[in-house]
Parts: C-alpha cells; structure tokens; sequence
C-alpha cells in the first residue's frame, strides 16, 4: 500500500505528515501546486487532508477524476470544500458543536451511515469525551477514539477543548 | 492615534485558508489601507508595498519560505508581523521552532501578563482562559522567545512565552502568538472584540 498526501503546509498538515508520530505512514507528500508532477497512478491512496484551501486543488480536478478512473482511492476529510473539486459530493454545513462533551451523555452527533464499511472494523460509533484528546493538529477536529483503542491515550486531559474556534 | 506611523504602506494580510476572510480582516478593510491578498496570489510585490502583515493560523508556512527573502526585507524596512499560530519553519533568523505542552491538565493553561502590553491594556489575561468554561483555545504551549525579545504573556506554572514582541536586529517588529487565532470578532470571548482593533494599530506601527 502506498499512500500519497497531499501538503497544503498550514502547521496542523506539517505535524501531521513530517512529525515523527505519522510520517512513518505517508510514501510521499506533495504540495498541491506541485500535483501535476506527480504520477497519481503510483500511489494505491491519495489523501487529501483536512483544511486543503479548495482553489489549490480545483486546477487539478481533471487529474483527479482520471486517477478514480484508473481505479484509484482518494481519502478525502473535512473542512476542505471536496465538492468543489471531486466527483458526486453533495456537502450540507452544519455549525461546529465545540462544547457537546461538557454535557453528560451528550455525543458530537455523528451517526456511521454505513456499517460494514471495513474503516468500522477500528472505529466505533459511541465515543467516549473521558478520551479525547486536545487537538492540536486539526483545530476544529475533535480527536476521539472508542474506548478500547489507544490505552497509552487515556490519561490524556479531558478539560481541554477537542478543538479550536 | 499618538504617534504617525514611521514609514507609510499598506496593512497586507493574507487569507490562508479558503472562504470568508476572518473578521479580524473585514474589521482592517474599514481602515482604508488594508489588503487581502489569497495566499495563493501573493507576490514579492505585497511585501515591498506593506507597512504592516497579519498572518492567521492557516498560513502556509512551506509557502512562506519562498518569500524569506522579501519578509526578511519588509521586516528591515521597519516592517511590522502579527504571527498567530506554531511557528515550523524558520521564517526569519533567530526564530525556534513551536514547543507544544505535553499532555496539559487545566493547570498548565493558566495564563500570566508578564508585561504590560498596549494590545492587551486593561484587559485580565486570565480572562482569556476559557470560552464557556473549556481552556486551552487561547494555545497550548509556545514559540520560543527570539534573543532580546519580550514575553508579554506566560502559559502555565513556569510561564512559557505564548505571546512576545520581538525587536528584529534589522528594527522591525514580529509579535508571535502561540495559539489559534488572536483577535477574532464574535467569538464566545469578549476579549477578542476589544484587542481586535488594537492589534491592527500596532502592526501599523501606531502605538
């Protein structure tokens, strides 16, 4: 599997991809302006992180759709107006709840549509507020992991914010 | 404003991410002499015009390096830079690399005024702590103090520089928050209305 990123380069995307607790993941990060570049049909999986200003990626929306074309998978994640340069997304805004995990048995909301999607094989729907974590890296993202996944993660604060605003 | 500014220019602030400018921005454009310039538009040629240059958290920091060389000029022009965020590039020399907090509990986000500031006068920095009761949006850990720069806020039980002004070698002046966005308009904190205009003044050079 090789795994292709694109780097829009704001501090959360360089932690992220050149810090030492995920680089080890990426084949290779490439700045959006340098996509043409790249030979997309290389890499199993591009992903395209939160927070990608959409008109860095709209002049590559041609090279984008011939690479899902060819049969490739393109991880795309929020805040980055995907609708404006990939195929078949709809997207509806809804407002951020910073503030859902200060409510006892409150949750973000977020419902998995589709269950038997193998990313559900590692995460759960019912997250529990006692792990997530202070986001750092994704401002507006709260980072959360179902209670049986990472037990080195659980003595983390539970009263700072899962993200910024 | 007491003092005139010491060169003339415009307010460059550059809008990093995509969509609405943030209201710090619109708040600049009634001033007249602000410019928002999409990252993905800017030219050596706003540094050269600027007197002023405001960057948000977003910014593209590889992006950035490629106009060291014009932002190093700007700053010697007595150039003045509101950095907000986690500085991962050496932009200018002298400047270190963002030092996050490990694993903060509530304790290591109180905040400090360690000097008083004309951005933050009057104002109690603790009351920066929290939005509804949740700290740690104000940041969570700091930029290294630059030599001969000022702390003007601390973080935490040793008082970790999370805001400082810094006098360049070369006469400009960088003020570097360590933290999402200072200054943003209609936010849960009220604080952020009030130092929002002071700290378009002062990167003009008006006080």
């Amino acid at each position: 599997m090789s795994i292709l990123v694109i780097h829009p380069g704001a501090y959360y995307h360089i932690e992220s991809f050149e810090g030492s607790r995920y680089a080890h993941y990426f084949d290779k990060l490439v700045r959006p302006e340098e996509l043409a570049d790249v030979r997309l049909e290389d890499f199993n999986v591009v992903l395209i992180p939160c927070r990608t200003p959409a008109d860095r990626m709209e002049p590559h929306k041609a090279r984008l759709h011939a690479y899902f074309d060819q049969g490739g998978t393109i991880i795309a994640t929020g805040e980055s107006d995907s609708q404006l340069f990939l195929p078949g997304i709809t997207f509806t805004p809804q407002p951020t709840n910073f503030w859902w995990w200060l409510t006892p048995g409150a949750d973000l909301g977020v419902r998995i549509a589709k269950p038997g999607h193998s990313l559900f094989r590692h995460l759960a729907e019912k997250m529990s507020p006692g792990i997530c974590m202070a986001g750092s890296t994704f401002p507006r993202v709260p980072r959360c992991w179902p209670q049986a996944i990472p037990a080195n993660l659980s003595s983390t604060s539970t009263r700072s914010p899962p993200g910024g605003g | 404003m007491p003092n005139a500014p010491a060169t003339s220019g415009a307010l460059l602030l550059i809008h990093s991410h995509y969509g609405e400018p943030p209201g710090l921005f619109t708040l600049a454009l009634e001033r007249g002499d602000a410019v928002i310039v999409r990252e993905r538009d800017l030219t050596p040629a706003h540094f050269t015009a600027a007197r002023g240059l405001i960057t948000t958290s977003h910014l593209d920091q590889l992006g950035l390096m490629h106009f060291a060389d014009d932002l190093e000029a700007f700053m010697a022009r007595d150039g003045r830079w509101f950095f907000n965020g986690h500085i991962l590039r050496p932009f200018l020399k002298g400047l270190g690399i963002y030092e996050p907090i490990a694993k903060a509990k509530r304790a290591d986000l109180v905040l400090t005024r360690l000097r008083e500031h004309p951005i933050f006068a009057g104002i109690d920095q603790p009351s920066f702590e929290e939005n509804r009761g949740v700290a740690g949006f104000y940041g969570r850990g700091h930029n290294p103090l630059p030599e001969g720069a000022l702390a003007i806020n601390g973080i935490g039980p040793q008082n970790l520089p999370i805001d400082w002004e810094w006098t360049l070698p070369s006469g400009g002046k960088m003020f570097s928050h360590a933290g999402n966005d200072v200054g943003g308009m209609g936010g849960p904190n009220p604080n952020h209305a009030l130092v929002a205009p002071r700290i378009l003044a002062w990167t003009m050079g008006e006080f």
